[in-house]
């Protein structure tokens, strides 16, 4: 039960590469994403493709008897909190045990089913905002922003993957099912370890740094002659290591910097970030990032998405699958990100049409 | 209430975040975690802003777990590491690809020690791939997965999500692998080898907009906006800011009833953005923070503040949610960390000791655990195998 791009319905995908069957109730209309643009065509999208690959689809009917009928019939049951507010859905503990003690039921939500901000909406936009990740990205003295793609939903899902699969387990074990409270706040709260305690021991509000790295420098994307090149110089070693391939070993020895730690403060980080933008001023992004690579200093490029899925080691890793021409659009969705000896996570087909599979048979629970 | 990996154990050797967050989530969920670090203790320990002499990230990361040094370079300990081993269920290793291997602590070596066993190892490019030597750094697989290019302005420079995404989100799909791989445990006895790669798993989190690939605008960086739904941004009131966020067609009807504009098809919704993002500025600027939320609510409109993370650490409902609590540190005192995110109607999620002090549990698990003799341990410790805790002095 979880319409759009939300954490719901990315648990759902993650588990259905795991091996398990996945059945997407959808409204008569269909998901939301089904006509979220670009690309719509022939009741579907590009979108709604990637996300719903090796999924089954069975449209809710009017006094939702598929629904329940469902949830007495299977091991877990995905929520997400947005979609039962559209559809006016209550489900409630005591009505899922009576439905069937052994499910395993996952509520995603952006604030949990306890405290005070329990039942207030939002998705990820508000699930960032709320759990300090916009306060953080971004550059000194400008609008902070979200973080791009998903995070809070993406981080929330396998929280949530992890919380399933782990009371499935239990249940071998004590015969009761479990009903799991995953917020997107909790999730997000969880990503903030650099930053509350710098705020705990100083009572500072740490803000966003840019590309800066809060307890480490120099760390940053820095000008190349024809570009940018990210470099993360975590510790002693490596500074030491970036000093000897720029030709200035004798700083090694320099008190102001040799240590990480003075190197982060606030006088210090200019000068160290000024020698690595002195190393760089002279060489292309290519040239730099091989040359420190090979002094074994962390560097990297800069890859838009365009690049990303051409990617040789993304490629490689088959992090990129294409369905064929059968689906409007033609559709990328990634692979699966459980690379595994024995159980590989595995996409295997794609999105379903709506309802697809109306002529579901299930057997009861195991 | 009983946690539902009471009575998996597992054996971290990990460094820094990735592993040692991933172990964490494993004991939140009731598993026992094992830290086998080096004699000297993990490198976090040393890491910027202290308590102490310790870093506070490793007492918010090492929670719930036991310290165990063991020098695995010599064979004593080795053999102490391996007995260890045939003990546990999982392995949880995030040192750069072919470490393990240098060291003789590679998959197929464990395995031969224990089949049953999952190990699961957490790296920057994952163990395959012509990447997969690379040293890696979340800001640069940030950078090199098309993260970056997708936050920030499209005016202004790609930007790394603030928080270390990869690090972070490594732990977490790390975690989801192994419980999957516990369920293959027990139906057929066999262990497996699990690779998480952290670039990987930042390239899959940007697939929302793989669709934009080959389009005009193709995927690009949107500021606080989504590509495809609008409005989703953040709007300046008179005291701070607030996000207000449409996802559904629902939502978008009351938004437009709240302002007295035509219907609007959510699938249309961004070729109107700038004139509803107009009336909510509008609105916003004369309001306080706390009044433009309550207005939008109000209205069946999603809505919230901006929290930054002063507000997050002292928001009651952070601790009412017990994702921020207080543990007592026998040498800091009290020491606020994060607590779990699991939480269900059987357990709410464990977070019951402070990070260990080096050795700190090095005769309670060999001893307990491997049947050591108090002596056997002692020897091991004077010759430099092991390292033991100073006994505390009120105990």
């Amino acid at each position: 039960m979880a319409e759009g791009w939300c954490a719901a319905a990315v648990a759902g995908r993650l588990l259905s590469e795991l091996g398990a069957r996945v059945i997407k109730v959808e409204p008569p209309e269909g998901d939301r994403l089904r006509r979220q643009p670009p690309n719509v065509a022939d009741g579907t999208s590009p979108t709604f493709q990637n996300l719903n690959a090796n999924k089954e689809s069975i449209v809710l009917d009017a006094d939702n008897k598929v629904l329940l009928e469902l949830i007495s019939k299977a091991d877990i049951l995905l929520t997400d909190q947005t979609t039962l507010d559209d559809r006016e859905i209550t489900l409630n503990d005591d009505e899922l045990e009576g439905l069937n003690p052994r499910l395993v039921a996952c509520h995603f939500s952006p604030f949990g089913r306890s405290g005070a901000l329990a039942g207030q909406p939002g998705g990820e936009l508000i699930a960032q905002a709320m759990g300090g990740v916009i306060a953080t990205t971004g550059h000194p003295g400008e609008l902070p922003h979200r973080a791009g793609p998903p995070l809070a939903s993406h981080n929330a899902a396998l929280l949530g993957g992890a919380a399933i699969l782990s009371a499935l387990y239990d249940r071998e074990n004590s015969g009761q099912g479990s009903i799991i409270d995953m917020s997107l706040y909790d999730a997000s709260v969880s990503l903030l370890y650099t930053f509350l305690p710098a705020y705990f021991l100083s009572g500072n509000t740490p803000g966003p740094m840019g590309n800066k790295h809060m307890m480490v420098a120099p760390w940053d994307n820095y000008p190349t002659k024809d570009g940018w090149a990210i470099v993360c110089i975590a510790n002693d070693r490596q500074w030491q290591d970036f000093l000897r391939l720029m030709g200035r070993a004798e700083l090694i020895e320099d008190s102001r910097f040799a240590e990480n730690d003075q190197r982060v403060l606030e006088d210090i980080r200019p000068l160290v970030d000024g020698l690595v933008v002195e190393f760089l001023s002279d060489k292309t992004t290519d040239e730099a990032i091989r040359l420190l690579r090979d002094h074994n200093v962390p560097a990297g490029p800069i890859y838009d998405v365009p690049t990303l899925i051409k990617d040789p080691q993304f490629l490689d890793r088959e992090m990129v699958h294409t369905f064929g021409d059968a689906i409007a659009g033609g559709s990328l969705t990634a692979g699966s990100i459980f690379k595994m000896s024995e159980t590989p996570g595995r996409v295997h087909s794609p999105a379903p049409l709506l309802n697809q599979h109306a002529d579901i048979e299930l057997e009861p629970p195991s | 209430m009983s946690a539902p990996l009471e009575g998996i154990r597992v054996v971290e050797l990990g460094a820094y975040t990735t592993g040692p967050l991933c172990a964490r989530y494993l004991s939140n969920l009731g598993a026992e975690i094992i830290k086998v670090e080096p004699l000297k203790g993990e490198s976090m320990r040393t890491f910027a802003y202290k308590i102490g002499d310790v870093s506070y990230i490793f007492h918010v990361h090492n929670v719930n777990k036991k310290s165990v040094p063991i020098d695995t370079n010599t064979k004593d300990g080795k053999a102490v590491l391996f007995e260890l081993l045939r003990t546990a269920d999982v392995l949880i290793e995030n040192f750069a690809y072919g470490s393990m291997k240098k060291w003789g602590l590679d998959y197929d070596t464990i395995k031969a020690v224990n089949p049953a066993l999952i190990y699961c190892s957490l790296s920057g490019f994952g163990h395959s791939g012509p990447d997969r030597h690379l040293r890696a750094f979340d800001t640069v697989i940030q950078g090199m997965a098309g993260v970056m290019s997708q936050t920030g302005t499209a005016d202004g420079p790609p930007t790394k999500i603030g928080i270390s995404a990869a690090d972070n989100m490594g732990a977490a799909a790390g975690a989801m692998a192994i419980t999957a791989a516990l369920h293959h445990k027990r139906r057929t006895g066999r262990g497996q080898h699990i690779n998480i790669s952290m670039h990987d798993i930042m390239g899959w989190l940007t697939s929302e907009c793989w669709a934009l690939v080959g389009t005009e605008s193709g995927p690009r960086r949107n500021g606080n906006q989504h590509f495809a739904v609008a409005p989703q941004n953040v709007f300046a009131a008179m005291d701070g800011l607030v996000a207000i966020e449409i996802e559904t067609q629902k939502q978008l009807d009351s938004l437009c009833a709240m302002f007295t504009i035509d219907h609007i098809a959510l699938e249309d919704s961004k070729a109107h953005e700038t004139d509803i993002e107009s009336c909510l500025q509008s609105w916003a600027a004369g309001r306080t923070a706390d009044e433009t939320v309550a207005g939008c609510l109000a209205n069946n409109v999603p809505a919230s503040r901006v929290q930054g993370i002063d507000n997050v650490a002292e928001n009651p409902f952070s601790w009412e949610r017990d994702i921020l609590v207080t543990l007592q540190h026998p040498e800091s005192g009290p020491v606020k960390v994060l607590g779990s995110p699991f939480k269900s109607n059987r357990s709410s999620g464990v977070v019951s000791s402070a990070a260990p002090a080096i050795g700190q549990h090095t005769k309670e698990v060999l001893g307990d655990i491997l049947g050591y003799s108090d002596e056997q341990i002692e020897k091991l410790a004077a010759d430099d195998v092991i390292a033991i805790a100073d006994e505390p002095s009120s105990a």
